[in-house]
């Protein structure tokens, strides 16, 4: 195949074509290998049409074993709705309260010393590096069964992508202000606290939201392996065969995250709105409370007055002292236990060393080449269905209003629905195994990628297809020579985004019988067996850290 | 000056003493090196007088910033000593520096208040240095605080927008509320870098007056860069020209007349302003075929202008 790629280029008209540099060849070799092998996995996986007229088949079975839908009555409904809403709560609490001195530390203005960055940097890498779930299965030991595990594994791996974020909130920030605290003798405390807080207020409770989003969609995974709420539920109903209620609970997460991304995304919204607002003035807030107050040097009141935005800011810390308390009461967390977990800990930490592969390790590289495969096989086809659904929903390539506006419904439903959920629904009708995942991931990777692709497509370069179509260039013409062609790198980009993205899915999904290392890992713990889970770890962090530096590569290659 | 520096005996303290009446801010021989050959400054000697306003005029990069941020110790110099009321920079330590810091109020080209912030807050702030420990509201500042912090407001004319957010008023008026932020340390010394250079020309002339004013009744010892030559000498009862880190030029304005003003520029720069503007293309390029060391503008002719004002020391910049 590389030859084929590196065989000169012998057009005898000049001037001649110039010779492809080592570079573009590399990523072309690289790009096709990775359609080989995605094609190659879908073979293997066993995924054809057969398989696929297969579940259909079973679908029906399923539909009939699965309704009537069985809820559980309103009251436990409820309580289960609550459980999970407080445990996600508490996490990204705990996330953003560990975060943001992290953050500090790693952020050049705000850094105490340069060890202490790298140090800060080092423990994001890690905390991203390692899944929720390896965490929780290492929590769960100490800590026993409940939902203190689960929120320290979240509020904890949550620390890779939150401290992150911030680090960079803060890096990009106008150090003009800090300095000027500074010139005027403030000490570094005092510096940051007076500086950054209420500049970047908007960007931490976005980026605190958006997290939120996450980790609800991880609890359900975490209920799995012991975590409370309306994951263990699905799992003990599975686990007796009971779908009525099984697949009644999956409704229920999936109305629950599309409910909370529509509330968060008006959250975000609204406050990036309100971070640029000029001050009206004028509000019923404002004739409520501050009749008759002078305003200039005779206002001796020396309070700010309640302006609508000081009673929002109000009503928004109440909101959260009120939720943390309230979540803390439902959860129960057990001090003791947590204390006594931690005095546990070097014996616990022993339990997962040295590592093993427990009997068989050609069995460990078996089923990791079957989570490669699967998410080989799902972001190919992922690719290639949301080419079309992401064009088609794209403003400037279908002129038709109602065509690109259905697609972009459709795509914000798919993504609405957690994978996982998918995952549950896909082991239930085509069993456990990893033509499951695999389908799962593919209908995941729809979701996003064809948003990703319709938006790339979307900021193109108007001008180019407007002198294209002053040459008098049909509609396809302008759609294949000026629209697809400026999108393509973006889209090699999103696809192995994607695809970086799937390598960490598929590991997780096979907690639910997806397939692939992630059931050894369930089993592993199940059976107390610590020292292959971190065998399986450290084979899935390699994996991951992998293909994350190819992603990177490539992406940076073709842009 | 220096000679005294290291005496020690009593004599000679008694002198240093005398001499940190005079001079509020006295730099001595200060040499700041970036590396890479780029000297900010360049064998600095200076003393600011107490009490009176100096302009520093100057290309960008001259090493007017440089100079600023050395005497409220954001830099340090490479060689040389600066002294600011009585104290040495070097010697001050950590916590010395913090208190000395109190005394010098900065005013900044781009405001540098915290835009969400009410107003009153970043009023506040001005105190910080004097409290201890964070402050993250309105709330945690003293009453005595805000209070102080309404007058000066008053002073500034912004009382009646104490509570707004800072980012919501317009450059001038957020100049304004940095002055009364400044005002707030108590200042002996007051900095200021390029304080108008964000501003339309009325917002300028604004605050360059306030700034005036706020000098006169506070016997404050005013250091600001300015690019307007024409603002400076209004200003200033001293102006000092900038060049590749030198001072090159040191005058009073007391009794400068508008032919001397219009030289001023082209000292600075090493540039004649109007040969630059409206000069024939001609001479343009013919000077530049010369080669001049100090010319750094390929469009520059060495004037003989410059040469009148300029002290004789300057001659050989090197790149």
């Amino acid at each position: 195949m590389p030859t084929l790629v590196e065989t000169p280029l012998e057009a005898p008209t000049p001037p001649a074509r110039p010779r492809p540099t080592g570079h573009s060849i590399a990523t072309v070799i690289v790009m096709i290998v990775l359609v080989i092998g995605g094609v190659w996995s879908i073979g293997s996986l066993g995924i054809d049409l057969g398989t696929i007229v297969d579940s259909v088949d079973n679908a029906g079975r399923f539909l009939a074993r699965v309704f009537p839908l069985d809820f559980p009555p309103v009251s436990e409904t409820l309580s289960l709705v609550f459980e999970t809403l407080a445990i996600v709560f508490l996490a990204t609490l705990l996330s953003v309260a560990l975060s943001v001195p992290v953050a500090l530390a790693a952020a050049r203005p705000t850094r105490w010393g340069v060890t202490s960055q790298w140090v800060a940097r080092a423990l994001t890498v890690l905390a991203r590096a390692i899944p929720d779930l390896v965490l929780a299965i290492i929590f769960l030991r100490m800590f026993g069964l409940g939902a203190t595990a689960g929120i320290i594994a979240m509020g904890i791996h949550s620390v890779g992508m939150i401290a992150k974020l911030y680090a960079d909130a803060i890096e990009e920030l106008d150090d003009g202000p800090r300095e000027s605290m500074e010139s005027l003798g403030a000490g570094s405390a005092q510096q940051i606290m007076a500086a950054i807080p209420q500049t970047l207020m908007p960007q931490l409770v976005a980026t605190a939201l958006h997290r939120f989003d996450i980790n609800l969609r991880t609890s359900v995974l975490l209920g799995y392996v012991g975590v409370g709420g309306i994951g263990l539920a699905i799992a003990d109903s599975l686990r007796t065969l009971d779908y009525q209620r099984g697949m009644a609970l999956a409704v229920l997460v999936l109305l629950l995250c599309i409910g909370i991304e529509l509330l968060s995304g008006g959250i975000r919204a609204a406050l990036m709105r309100s971070a640029g607002q000029r001050i009206t003035g004028g509000t019923w807030v404002d004739h409520l409370f501050n009749r008759g107050r002078e305003s200039g040097v005779n206002d001796l009141h020396l309070t700010p007055p309640w302006s609508s935005a000081r009673f929002k800011r109000f009503l928004s810390i109440a909101l959260i002292v009120i939720f943390t308390v309230a979540a803390l009461w439902r959860v129960d967390v057990s001090w003791s236990a947590l204390a006594q977990g931690l005095l546990d800990l070097p014996k616990t930490l022993a339990l997962f060393f040295p590592p093993s592969a427990g009997g068989s390790m050609s069995n460990l590289f078996e089923q990791l080449l079957v989570t490669i495969q699967i998410s080989l096989a799902a972001t190919l086809i992922g690719a290639v269905l949301a080419l079309p659904i992401g064009i088609l929903a794209a403003r400037n390539a279908v002129a038709n209003v109602y065509v690109h506006q259905s697609f972009r419904v459709i795509i914000v439903i798919v993504r609405g629905i957690p994978e996982l959920i998918l995952a549950i629904i896909f082991v239930v009708i085509s069993g456990l195994g990893e033509v499951a995942g695999t389908l799962a991931l593919s209908i995941g990777a729809i979701g996003l990628l064809s948003k990703l692709i319709a938006d790339s497509l979307e900021e193109t370069d108007t001008q180019v297809q407007e002198a294209l179509r002053a040459t008098g260039a049909s509609e396809a013409q302008v759609f294949f020579s000026a629209t697809l062609r400026q999108a393509a790198p973006a889209f090699v980009a999103h696809t192995m985004y994607l695809l970086d993205n799937n390598i960490r899915s598929a590991t997780l999904l096979g907690v639910v019988g997806a397939g692939g290392i992630g059931f050894l890992l369930l089993n592993a713990s199940r059976v107390n067996q610590f020292d292959v889970v971190t065998m399986v770890l450290i084979l899935m962090v390699a994996v991951v850290l992998a293909v994350e530096a190819l992603s990177m590569w490539l992406r940076q290659a073709v842009r | 000056m220096s000679n005294h520096r290291n005496a020690s005996s009593t004599k000679n303290a008694e002198l240093q003493r005398e001499i940190d009446d005079i001079y509020a801010v006295q730099l001595d021989h200060v040499t700041k090196d970036f590396g890479g050959g780029v000297l900010g400054l360049d064998d600095v000697n200076i003393g600011f007088r107490t009490g009176r306003v100096t302009v520093l005029l100057g290309l960008s990069g001259s090493g007017k910033s440089t100079l600023l941020r050395h005497i409220n110790g954001l830099h340090t110099p490479t060689s040389g000593t600066v002294r600011v009321l009585g104290q040495d920079m070097s010697s001050a330590g950590k916590r010395g520096l913090r208190d000395l810091r109190r005394n010098i109020g900065v005013i900044f080209q781009s405001f540098n208040l915290v835009g969400p912030m009410s107003v009153l807050e970043n009023v506040c702030a001005g105190q910080l240095g004097s409290l201890k420990g964070p402050r993250i509201s309105l709330m945690m500042y003293p009453k005595s605080v805000r209070r102080e912090a309404i007058e000066k407001l008053d002073r500034v004319g912004l009382a009646d927008r104490a509570y707004q957010r800072a980012d919501t008023l317009s450059g001038g008026q957020q100049q304004r509320v940095a002055i009364a932020r400044a005002l707030m340390q108590h200042p002996t010394v007051l900095l200021a870098d390029e304080p108008v250079a964000s501003l339309d020309p009325v917002s300028a002339l604004d605050v360059i007056n306030l700034l005036r004013q706020i000098a006169a009744e506070d016997d404050l010892t005013v250091i600001a860069s300015l690019h307007q030559v024409q603002l400076a000498i209004e200003f200033a009862d001293r102006i000092i020209g900038l060049r590749s880190g030198q001072a090159v030029l040191d005058r009073t304005t007391e009794g400068l007349s508008a032919d001397e003003a219009s030289t001023i520029y082209s000292s600075v720069s090493g540039m004649d302003l109007a040969e630059a503007a409206v000069g024939p293309r001609a001479e343009a390029e013919s000077s530049s075929a010369s080669s001049d060391p100090t010319i750094t503008s390929p469009r520059v002719s060495a004037s003989h202008h410059v040469s009148a004002l300029r002290p004789a020391a300057v001659s050989g910049v090197t790149h």
